[in-house]
């Protein structure tokens, strides 16, 4: 008896586990476009307590508090800003963004809860003092001159979030409820598992969605999304180089996105603890860099679709402007230097090596990890070294997670990396391609996120132009220290860059003409932005 | 009794473990804030989320918090790890549960084929498919059941959790190391049995094979092959990374892979407690069926 319980219970027990099939369903009638992405990142959905969560999903709840002003002015002394908001802009509860809104979404940029960095506290200080001029009009005082707080509102995405919602609601029911003004809607949320948005009702102020309905799948594994692809499961993918071209073989569109920068990283060289390590010496810096043919790995690896020589200033970030502010010639000059400087030159590079007494060959630790900008950051880390192994250098990889690389970045936090090569980091390109400033930026001064000239002489200047700059009013003064700027980073050896290579995304047939598939490569377009243009086919 | 004494000090040792590896694994910090994060953003939000008060006072507060059946809030979903698992976990439980089902089935009834046609070609071929369902890996398995069946075939779907068709796959996969071991065992086990002095008596005595097979031999094999059963349950309830990864099932291997990635230490720490008092719950039931199935054994004596 016992027996045929125990067969009974063994034939009931995957009966149970179909008890409660999980499976949204889209209306026939809607126009739905089904997206696989390998990650979510965080996985909230409330932009004002990290900017962990993916930017492809935030940026189609939300408008940037930038995007949603039809006018804005600071003031002569740089003090403060008069934003003028849009007569349009509405929250998806159906409520009319205002001034109020504006205000709210910058306190809670410096709020405890937020996540987004100390540089908006040192632009706007630990309270925000803004006065509200009327419903639509913000003014907006800052810690000092502030004339790149615009380009640090969209590096650092910074949402418009509901005031009266939030405080009416409470937090966690706006976790749970988001709601923003973008063109599209939150539904539902399975953790883990996918996220449900649709077109807003009304006609959006910025574009006018191409399809009702969005499900972005929570789909880690590349070979997954390709099969589900395949078999109509979804419309859209992310993937690799590789996979790309196989697919475009056998007739799948592709499109190529955003170029993306990946530079490496020689770590903390100048640092007392450095000078037993080959990179202490500026020349096997300069070696290492001499060594990589670019070129040749693009034109292999990657099928002639990316850039090597004018590697550009990563989008939106406030150095952009500041590189126009240092006019054509002093762009000029800084192209020819990284075409003359990041050039071919493996004798040079063995020369160099040899004059800094390595000539017999050094050995190097690369920490090698992820980059969430690009799929190929890491792949790239043993072609690279197989150049540095031809001129002497006998590297070891170590591939380390994002979580290990940032957690020792920064030399006061770890010594692990310290004389050791560290990345590749990776960057999107932007639309300017002016200048060659790779993985430059304020983030590596010394109390940035990690301090790369620590102990060198040059450590004091470097961060006292980077303060100078970020509150120059003037834009001729911005465009000199942007260059003495370069002037210390560039000639250090410190950031390597590599390539600039696109990413990819494929399209299932049910997407008969994808926005930019037809765009030549080197235009540069948003891998998701056309979520909110394309029109799929049912 | 006593097992349940001894539940509990492996939960406090469990519960220790975990406070120290999810440390040894890194520091959500520098995961959360943004790139333009300064020094002092770190420092603050490690105050903010007490990590740096020291380990001792961490350790108070997060056994403090499980005597109270608070084991905290994710950092990377910013909700209650208790919610949390408890809404990866039945994705987790059902696939399981097929996955036990197939693999204890197909397996008893591959090891059975296997004990009574010994030596036969039936038997080799069990034994080969024993040894690539321990040896193969399930990444690899469960990419190719996907080439096969879903691109090629379109006979089921890729991946994910729709309807009963999804299961089919990633059940398969899973199941292939528990078939592989079930078929070993009882093949073991039933030709041990069925070469003791009281099968050969009732062959003797004219009883057909299949009451020798079914009711002397099988039912006297069991034993071992339960508690292989049980530990496999047990070991299947808290997910696997791979196959719900390579299947983009939203369980509980899946989300425990998330935290650490993320360094969510409320998350990592959270998740495995919980499977672990499920497996020692589970290692006490094992214990009482074996007892029921087998009157010699006593709990606290062993055979008597």
């Amino acid at each position: 008896m016992r027996r045929w319980g125990l067969l009974v219970l063994l034939v009931l027990l995957p009966a149970l586990a179909f008890a409660s099939p999980t499976a949204e369903k889209p209306s026939g009638a809607e126009k739905v476009l089904r997206v696989a992405i390998d990650d979510f990142a965080g996985e909230y959905l409330n932009p004002i307590e990290g900017s962990a969560t993916s930017r492809h999903i935030l940026r189609h709840m939300y408008d940037n508090v930038f995007d949603v002003l039809k006018s804005w002015e600071i003031a002569p002394d740089g003090l403060s800003w008069i934003l003028r908001m849009r007569d349009d802009v509405i929250f998806h509860d159906g409520t009319k963004a205002t001034a109020k809104d504006l205000k709210f979404s910058f306190e809670q940029v410096v709020a405890p809860s937020s996540a987004l960095g100390g540089e908006f506290k040192k632009m706007l200080g630990d309270q925000v003092k803004a006065e509200l001029v009327d419903d639509s009009t913000l003014r907006l005082y800052t810690k000092g001159p502030q004339p790149f707080l615009r380009a640090m509102c969209w590096s650092e995405s910074v949402y418009l979030v509901p005031k009266d919602y939030i405080e009416k609601n409470g937090i966690e029911s706006f976790r749970q409820h988001p709601i923003g003004t973008g063109p599209f809607m939150f539904v539902q949320k399975v953790a883990g598992d996918y996220m449900e948005f649709k077109a807003v009702p009304a006609k959006h102020w910025k574009v006018n969605p191409g399809f009702d309905r969005l499900f972005v799948y929570l789909v880690p594994e590349e070979g997954t999304r390709i099969a589900m692809l395949q078999t109509g499961k979804v419309d859209q993918i992310g993937l690799g180089m590789e996979s790309a071209l196989e697919l475009e073989k056998k007739g799948l569109t592709i499109a190529q996105g955003n170029l993306v920068e990946g530079s490496l990283y020689f770590m903390h060289p100048s640092h007392p603890l450095a000078q037993s390590s080959p990179l202490h010496d500026i020349r096997v810096r300069q070696a290492l860099s001499l060594a990589v043919n670019r070129k040749e790995i693009i034109d292999t690896v990657f099928q002639g679709r990316g850039e090597w020589e004018l590697l550009t200033p990563p989008e939106n970030a406030w150095y952009s402007d500041a590189i126009v502010a240092m006019g054509p010639d002093r762009v000029k000059y800084w192209q020819d230097w990284a075409k003359q400087n990041w050039r071919y030159d493996p004798e040079e590079a063995r020369r160099l090596i040899k004059e800094a007494g390595y000539g017999d060959g050094f050995d190097l630790e690369w920490w090698s990890a992820p980059d969430q900008s690009a799929s190929w950051a890491q792949d790239i880390a043993p072609i690279v070294a197989g150049y540095w192994e031809k001129v002497g250098a006998r590297v070891k990889i170590i591939n380390v997670d994002t979580a290990t690389w940032k957690s020792r970045r920064h030399s006061t936090k770890s010594k692990d990396l310290i004389g050791k090569v560290g990345g590749a980091d990776c960057f999107i390109v932007g639309e300017y391609a002016i200048g060659p400033i790779p993985g430059l930026n304020r983030w590596t001064t010394k109390d940035g996120s990690w301090d790369l000239l620590v102990g060198s002489p040059q450590q004091a200047a470097y961060d006292k132009l980077w303060a100078d700059g970020m509150s120059s009013m003037d834009a001729a003064r911005t465009g000199q220290i942007m260059d003495q700027i370069l002037g210390i980073m560039l000639p250090s050896w410190t950031v390597v860059p590599i390539i600039a290579a696109p990413e990819f995304l494929a399209f299932g047939p049910r997407i008969k003409s994808p926005p930019y598939a037809k765009l030549p490569y080197k235009q540069p377009c948003d891998l998701y932005a056309y979520w909110q243009y394309s029109g799929v086919e049912k | 009794m006593t097992r349940a004494w001894q539940g509990i000090v492996a939960l406090i040792v469990l519960a220790t473990l975990v406070f120290v590896l999810a440390r040894i694994i890194g520091n959500p910090v520098d995961m959360m804030l943004g790139p333009s994060a300064s020094l002092q953003d770190a420092k603050e939000l490690t105050h903010k989320l007490g990590l740096d008060q020291p380990y001792y006072v961490q350790y108070g507060q997060f056994m403090w918090g499980l005597l109270r059946g608070d084991v905290g809030a994710s950092i990377k979903f910013r909700e209650p790890v208790t919610r949390l698992f408890f809404q990866f976990f039945p994705n987790t439980l059902k696939l399981a549960l097929v996955t036990f089902t197939i693999g204890i089935m197909l397996g008893f009834a591959l090891g059975m084929l296997s004990a009574t046609s010994k030596g036969g070609a039936l038997d080799r071929c069990a034994r080969v498919l024993s040894v690539i369902g321990m040896s193969a890996p399930a990444f690899w398995i469960g990419l190719m059941l996907m080439l096969v069946f879903a691109v090629y075939l379109r006979l089921l779907p890729p991946a994910r959790m729709e309807g009963p068709a999804s299961y089919v796959l990633p059940a398969l996969t899973w199941s292939f190391y528990l078939l592989a071991g079930t078929a070993r065992l009882v093949r073991s086990s039933m030709l041990s049995v069925m070469d003791t002095e009281f099968v050969k008596l009732a062959r003797i005595k004219g009883v057909s094979e299949s009451v020798v097979v079914w009711k002397h031999s099988l039912r006297n094999a069991l034993a071992p092959v339960i508690t292989f059963a049980g530990v496999q349950l047990a070991f299947l309830l808290h997910g696997s990374v791979v196959v719900e990864s390579i299947f983009a099932w939203p369980g509980v291997g899946r989300l425990i892979y998330q935290g650490i990635v993320g360094r969510d230490y409320p998350l990592v720490q959270g998740c495995l407690l919980i499977v672990g008092c499920m497996i020692i719950i589970i290692s006490i039931l094992v214990d009482v069926l074996y007892c029921l199935l087998d009157p010699r054994i006593r709990l606290t004596g062993g055979v008597q």
